[in-house]
């Protein structure tokens, strides 16, 4: 649906109302040992509509995009809203907000390509595994790619139009080792369709003989020491510090829940060295992965400080608690499906590179470890977090060492940022996978390496 | 159409086209008060329909879901599927069930009063509020009620009606500077008779959760006991049920894979899958087009069954489970919850695991989370900054204690579960 197509609901609108028109679009293709395990598509599109009435929210989706349902779903989230506002004893409170109005279509401009296409690009991944890595027991090839397309209109003003696809590869490769498996998982793609990738096959290959000879390390690799140890996180593990460790403690609704970051505004808790920003679309110059120019709400994004030289600057904000800390919404508002209501949500998290060289970092490490790739991650209100580490070395007197097993590492993030004494001038983005708070989430992250005192974790 | 014509439709559509074919159509309804940061500030309602259809052109297999009934909707996807079935590879794995008895099942209620849920949520809060005032409650209370039918070529008809409500979140105490560690929880319920407070897990999680409030880090490192509450019970259940399904067993990367019929665990252990107990929530059919029966995966630490579909049944040799597992019950044991934290020198009493995806063999490593120090039989205090790490094999073959008093979440059933050879690190 056009957004002129809505203009006709906005006499509808009684109160603060939010409408919008959404397609999620996912194709999962999967070979395990060259069989396919997953072929299919899922589309998921609808209507919804979000009302505030006095600080209390309703909200109504549907499938059906006719003018009945979406007619209906106007009427019932208002009255959704109606009927907590007659509870609970609320308050006027004004939503702050400017309109915006801007139109984005990251879909690709080339010929699209058939499911045939997608499987035998993925069938060439897979016969370039079996003719370059030898000695495997098992490998894995996946093409997940995940379609947004958002219509949204508001009764503040704010227009909106953004199609906002991704794609990834990921292989896995496992060989065994006295009966048990030893695996290794590479991730390429970014933003884009598929057909933005199809001619990377060369960039996949070299992938997977860096992924293959990792793997050939890790099955000579020792156990890490457990404990509190000095160690360079790879900028891959850096961008997941400053997502889980600082940037989900900094979303003001976890802020008003108790999060450890409600006491430590404008107050030191990184070392000097640690600037992290949640970008909303540009980073030095250049498109961030999944760029956000208007959120869910009709925002209008913007970059949010998070540190700065390792004060805590900011909270990322939606409108509501926005109003309730007196400060600007920012764009972090976002929904997962069309049955979803915006949440804070981070865009583009990064730590900020700094001026040294990574060599330098290795050398200046007598005991202690490299880890260079990341498993998945989580945090806490407390601010403990941890993440899995399936691929590091050791490093002894500023040499890298032997490969080490796959590991998890955790700590309090204030602690373990305020330990930083060296940051890399070079930084690295991803985004794959998905963020999980109540609904999934396409982000990416970024950073530079970082030497720090992290706990790991071992027998 | 109705949602029942729609799936002949579908089914019609695809037999057109496909040489065998499967249609799964679903209608859900929802409503949902949600409380964020201890506010009830947003009331949800939604009604959705979604059409799953698997098509196979000889034993070529494509699949595709959307959400949009209408003809016309139903009849671009079956030429999609027809197009996904067209690209891939024969895989002569790939089947669709064969017939079975047509059935209709039913349960729970068939429709919720906004207002009762709105008067149950008011009360936990207000309960909340009286008896932990320093927590800070995040809750969603949903009521769903979905109708599935599933219809194949081979003329299989499965009929489905049901609701529940489901009442999750996560509870979160602040004193001064200090934070608690995030407890979270998920029920699942037939009825909303009963207090939310006094439901399942909730008050002791509540109660935990005001204990997280101070915690200190243990020192040292060592190999301990740990005594797991039924959520870690449920964490380490699921882990059991990756390294015993599909993926694991197709790639060969199960360390169980050649364990069928052999001791995996204690003697003490039973872990069930009940999928039509009505113990715990019900699942009808399986996502593969099976009718789900209950079964038993471990019977007292033997592995009786992997928990494979047809697919994985058929690549592997293996017997297709006879659900698609989850539902997980353990009978309880004989010995009381304290008798047991009793015996214990020096270990945990372990109740959230935050980890990583453990490896394919089993290895498990994180932080224990609403976790207390026991030692010399009594718990110690609450726990920060501890990590543990082990092998969920381990884990099985040395429990040594099942507990008389379980939890049922409606989602499991599990009793508290007393085990060993775990290293636990502290600071």
């Amino acid at each position: 649906m056009t957004l002129e197509s809505l203009y006709k609901y906005k006499e509808l609108f009684q109160e603060y109302t939010e409408l919008r028109i959404q397609k999620t679009s996912t194709v999962s293709i999967s070979l395990l040992k060259g069989d396919i395990v997953s072929n299919r598509s899922n589309t998921a599109s609808g209507a919804c509509c979000r009302v505030c009435k006095d600080g209390m929210w309703g909200f109504s989706s549907t499938a059906e995009t006719d003018d009945e349902n979406i007619t209906r779903i106007i009427e019932e989230a208002t009255e959704n809203a109606l009927f907590l506002s007659s509870q609970e004893k609320s308050r006027k409170r004004e939503l702050p907000g400017t309109p915006v109005m801007d139109s984005r279509d990251y879909g690709t401009k080339k010929t699209r390509v058939s499911q045939k296409d997608k499987i035998d690009f993925l069938k060439e991944i897979d016969n370039y595994i079996m003719t370059n890595c030898p000695g495997l027991s098992s490998r894995t090839v996946t093409m997940f790619s995940i379609d947004l397309e958002k219509t949204l209109l508001t009764s503040e003003g704010s227009e909106s139009y953004r199609n906002l696809p991704r794609t990834n590869f990921y292989f896995q490769l496992t060989m065994d080792k006295e009966g048990k498996p030893v695996e290794i998982t590479g991730i390429t793609g970014g933003r884009g369709h598929f057909e933005e990738f199809e001619s990377s096959r060369e960039t996949i290959f070299k992938s997977i003989d860096q992924h293959y000879s990792m793997l050939l390390e890790k099955m000579d690799a020792v156990d890490a020491e457990a404990g509190i140890k000095d160690v360079i996180l790879h900028s891959d593990l850096a961008g997941v510090l400053a997502h889980e460790a600082m940037g989900h403690t900094t979303e003001a609704d976890f802020v008003l829940e108790g999060s450890v970051a409600k006491d430590y505004l404008h107050k030191k808790v990184a070392s000097d060295l640690i600037s992290i920003t949640d970008f909303a679309h540009t980073f030095q110059g250049e498109e961030c992965l999944i760029p956000i120019h208007v959120d869910d709400e009709g925002n209008k994004a913007e970059d949010v400080v998070i540190i700065e030289k390792g004060i805590l600057k900011n909270y990322m904000h939606n409108k509501e608690t926005a109003a309730l800390m007196n400060q600007k919404p920012k764009g972090n508002a976002r929904a997962f499906n069309y049955s979803d209501e915006p949440l804070i949500r981070m865009r583009n998290t990064a730590i900020l590179p700094g001026k040294d060289k990574l060599e330098d970092m290795i050398r200046s490490i007598k005991d202690g470890y490299f880890l260079v790739k990341r498993g998945n991650g989580q945090a806490d209100s407390t601010g403990e977090f941890m993440f899995s580490v399936p691929m590091g070395y050791e490093i002894k007197e500023g040499k890298l060492g032997k490969a080490i097993n796959e590991i998890t590492i955790s700590g309090i993030a204030m602690d373990v940022l305020k330990s930083v004494t060296m940051v890399s001038d070079e930084m690295s983005w991803r985004t794959a996978g998905f963020c999980g708070k109540r609904q999934p989430m396409v982000l990416s992250m970024g950073g530079p390496a970082i030497k720090c005192k992290v706990n790991i974790g071992g027998k | 159409m109705n949602l029942k014509e729609t799936a002949s439709y579908a089914l019609k559509c695809l037999k057109k086209e496909l040489d065998s074919s499967s249609v799964e159509v679903k209608k859900l309804h929802k409503k949902e008060f949600i409380m964020e940061s201890g506010r009830l500030n947003l009331l949800k309602t939604s009604s959705h329909s979604s059409l799953s259809l698997t098509g196979l052109s000889g034993h070529k297999k494509g699949s595709i879901n959307i959400n949009k009934i209408t003809p016309e909707a139903i009849e671009e996807a079956v030429s999609q599927v027809k197009t996904f079935a067209a690209s891939s590879r024969e895989d002569s794995a790939n089947e669709i069930p064969p017939f079975q008895e047509n059935k209709e099942f039913s349960t729970g209620p068939e429709d919720a009063e906004k207002e009762k849920m709105y008067t149950a949520l008011k009360e936990f809060k207000e309960s909340c509020n009286r008896e932990f005032p320093s927590v800070v409650p995040s809750v969603s209370l949903t009521y769903s009620r979905s109708e599935n039918y599933y219809l194949n070529s081979n003329g299989t008809s499965f009929i489905s009606h049901k609701g529940a409500y489901i009442l999750s979140g996560s509870f979160l105490a602040t004193e001064g500077l200090k934070v608690s560690s995030l407890n979270t929880y998920s029920l699942h319920l037939s009825d909303l008779d009963t207090p939310l407070i006094e439901q399942a897990s909730i008050r002791r999680k509540l109660k935990d959760t005001v204990n997280q409030l101070n915690t200190s880090p243990l020192p040292g490192k060592f190999t301990g006991e740990i005594i797991l509450t039924p959520s870690a019970v449920s964490y380490y259940m699921n882990l059991l049920a990756g390294i015993i399904s599909d993926s694991a067993l197709i790639s060969g990367k199960s360390p169980l894979k050649h364990m069928l019929n052999q001791r995996i665990g204690s003697p003490l252990l039973t872990l069930k899958s009940c999928p039509r107990s009505e113990e715990v929530t019900s699942t009808y059919f399986t996502a593969g087009g099976f009718e789900a029966e209950d079964t038993t995966i471990i019977d007292k630490g033997i592995l009786k069954e992997f928990i494979l579909g047809l697919y994985a049944s058929n690549k592997t040799g293996h017997k297709r489970s006879l659900n698609s597992g989850g539902c997980f019950v353990i009978p309880p044991g004989n010995n009381n919850l304290m008798d047991i934290i009793g015996t214990v020198k020096k270990g945990i009493l372990l109740d959230r695991f935050s980890g990583g995806t453990p490896t394919g063999n089993g290895d498990f490593s994180g932080v224990a989370k609403n976790s207390y120090y026991i030692e010399d039989g009594k718990i110690q205090h609450p726990l920060s900054e501890t990590m543990i790490s082990g092998n969920i094999k381990d884990i099985l073959v040395n429990m040594k204690a099942l507990s008389k008093e379980t939890e049922n979440t409606g989602h499991y059933s599990f009793p508290w579960i007393q085990t060993s050879g775990i290293t636990i690190s502290g600071k």
